[in-house]
């Protein structure tokens, strides 16, 4: 039991060091008992039926590709200078930072004899149910590198909504992180009156995805948090492609009020061949992230000060 | 000076060949929205990072393009030579540097290495090659592409606009490396580069590219044009298939190209999304050109 307790304690430093040593900015472990209310099929015993812990990493999204998007997105005439932030804020951090970490931390679990199986940063869902295979941002929760805010998303202390998350579940029975138990980060009284009555998140959303009446409760790890219902299906398969006219899509493409993951195949089939061609180097990242970047949690003064420049 | 070091450090230990910074007033006369000051106001400078292609890599391309038999040697090109080099060598190293810069109380904007365009306007978004020519990492040849002193146009590169006060390097002005008038003895009385294209996207008109105060005079480029040979829509640009090119090529025309390939064609792309299939105008550009290559070449054409 001696050895077991100094092998977890020292295969928990390593996989840190690892994580830290590759560009990481945030590493936490949970328990996979704190899993236990995830939806059926979406557990990490589901994936990992050995499963002990989640290893959750995440990277800040850097302030140049924030504030490319915030000027994109506030002046059409600069549309194209968004690929900055598709790329170096959403493909490259997910695919060769985020992702290739989650390898290399599979390789020294592994070799050290414990299955892992890593979870890709973004883009691998379960079609049929429209949810995420398995949620990298309830994982970074359940790992205490955050809370939930309003919109959804985890916000870490010092950047808020601005980092993005992978996952890595392992047989290996890794030292669990506690919970976030840090002051209470969405303040949603404050985010209110500068939201105009709503949270910022859901008043600057460009086509009123969050729901004013109906939000999501979960429980982490005996822990209750309440956010924002949101349609999925229109942030990230039309407005998350470049398809919503009002967030850098084609002018003349309708758009119904609801849109389902079949109506969203026949949208995107009627997508210009400019439009195809724009993502044909690095395949795609998100059009929008407004709720992310207009967070006020761990907003960046820099950003705001060249923001409040420009808007003047 | 000592950032520059520290960043130069971090292009040099991430494998990249090349360093270099441009004031960003240098590249003030781009186009309106493609300045460096549009991307982030208050840019100083900009960071030029490159990497050159492998000779094995080079010889890949020469010899899919040379024995029909052989073309499937490309894909090493395909993703050695665009994929891998661009987005997980230059484009990683530039958040690398991004992030660097950021914790020094700065911010940087990283543009793409294999940047795609404006949607509107067919311009690139960002031209990573004026940026090289204006950080003195080459000169802009004819065929408006850098030439570095020892691999010619066969180095890719990327850029960080940022608001660090960096010490900068002069636009080049070293000793001319394109000389036209040898190369179009090469190329039958035009420049090599737009003799081998099979689109014919480079020329024959001209115009004066201004970086910093040096004038450069160069091709114009068809950027359709030359799509649709880097994304082997013809045979002469190793494409399964012959698709019939329009006079003037739009995206409609690539796009719907793109849908005529041949399956196959589509195929050999799943794993790696997409590469240049064609390369020539840098392949046969004569300035850096690589002896080894050249013999081995000749070994090819001998047997």
């Amino acid at each position: 039991m001696q050895k077991r307790n100094s092998n977890t304690i020292s295969l928990t430093k390593r996989a840190k060091e690892l994580a830290r040593s590759n560009n990481i900015d945030y590493v936490g472990i949970a328990p996979v008992e704190r899993f236990v209310n995830a939806p059926q099929g979406h557990k990490p015993t589901d994936l990992l039926p050995s499963a002990e812990s989640v290893i959750s990493m995440g990277i800040r999204v850097s302030l140049g590709p924030q504030l490319t998007q915030r000027i994109a997105l506030a002046n059409q005439k600069l549309r194209h200078i968004s690929f900055s932030y598709r790329w170096y804020g959403y493909g490259l951090l997910n695919m060769y930072f985020l992702d290739r970490a989650a390898f290399l931390m599979v390789k020294l679990l592994e070799g050290e004899g414990y299955v892992s199986v890593p979870i890709v940063a973004s883009g691998v869902e379960d079609t049929r149910h429209l949810m995420a295979a398995f949620s990298n941002r309830h994982a970074a929760v359940a790992a205490g590198l955050g809370e939930f805010g309003w919109n959804g998303i985890c916000l870490t202390p010092d950047v808020g909504p601005r980092a993005r998350f992978v996952s890595v579940i392992t047989s290996a029975k890794l030292l669990p992180d506690s919970m976030y138990e840090g002051p209470n980060l969405c303040n949603q009284d404050k985010c209110r009156d500068v939201g105009g009555g709503q949270p910022v998140c859901a008043s600057v959303c460009p086509i009123n995805a969050f729901s004013f009446n109906k939000n999501m409760c979960v429980l982490i790890g005996g822990k209750k948090f309440e956010y924002a219902w949101m349609d999925h299906m229109m942030c990230g398969k039309v407005v998350g492609v470049g398809l919503h006219p009002k967030v850098m899509g084609p002018k003349d493409i309708v758009i119904p009020k609801k849109v389902s993951f079949k109506s969203g195949l026949s949208l995107r089939a009627k997508t210009p061949a400019k439009n195809v061609l724009e993502v044909a180097v690095y395949g795609r990242g998100h059009f929008c992230g407004l709720c992310m970047l207009r967070c006020p949690v761990g907003a960046s003064d820099l950003v705001e000060e060249i923001m409040r420049h420009k808007e003047k | 000076m000592k950032l520059n070091k520290k960043i130069k450090e971090i292009a040099l230990s991430n494998n990249l060949d090349y360093f270099g910074v441009a004031l960003a007033e240098h590249m003030e006369s781009e186009p309106e929205g493609i300045r460096p000051s549009d991307f982030l106001p208050g840019a100083q400078t900009v960071i030029s990072l490159g990497i050159k292609l492998g000779l094995g890599v080079q010889f890949a391309n020469k010899l899919a393009h040379s024995r029909r038999k052989l073309r499937h040697a490309v894909y090493t090109y395909l993703w050695y030579g665009f994929g891998l080099p661009s987005l997980h060598y230059l484009d990683r190293t530039a958040i690398l540097i991004t992030r660097f810069l950021e914790h020094e109380g700065y911010i940087a904007v990283p543009t793409m290495a294999a940047s795609s365009f404006d949607i509107r306007s067919s311009l690139t978004e960002f031209s990573n090659i004026h940026a090289a020519v204006a950080a003195g990492l080459g000169e802009l040849g004819w065929g408006e592409l850098v030439l570095t002193r020892d691999a010619g146009p066969r180095a890719r590169f990327v850029s960080i606009i940022t608001t660090a006060p960096l010490n900068t390097d002069s636009v080049y002005h070293s000793s001319k490396l394109c000389d036209l008038a040898k190369c179009r003895k090469l190329g039958n009385g035009i420049p090599l580069c737009a003799h081998v294209c099979p689109t014919k996207a480079i020329g024959p008109s001209e115009q004066e590219i201004k970086i910093g105060k040096t004038l450069f005079r160069t091709a114009k480029i068809d950027r359709w044009r030359c799509m649709w040979g880097s994304m082997g829509l013809s045979r002469q640009a190793l494409g399964l298939k012959d698709i019939s090119m329009p006079n003037v090529v739009g995206p409609e025309d690539v796009f719907n190209a793109l849908k005529e390939r041949d399956p196959a064609q589509s195929m050999e792309l799943m794993v790696i999304g997409r590469g240049d299939y064609c390369g020539k105008c840098i392949m046969e550009c004569p300035v850096g050109s690589s002896s080894e290559v050249s013999a081995l070449m000749r070994r090819v054409k001998a047997k």
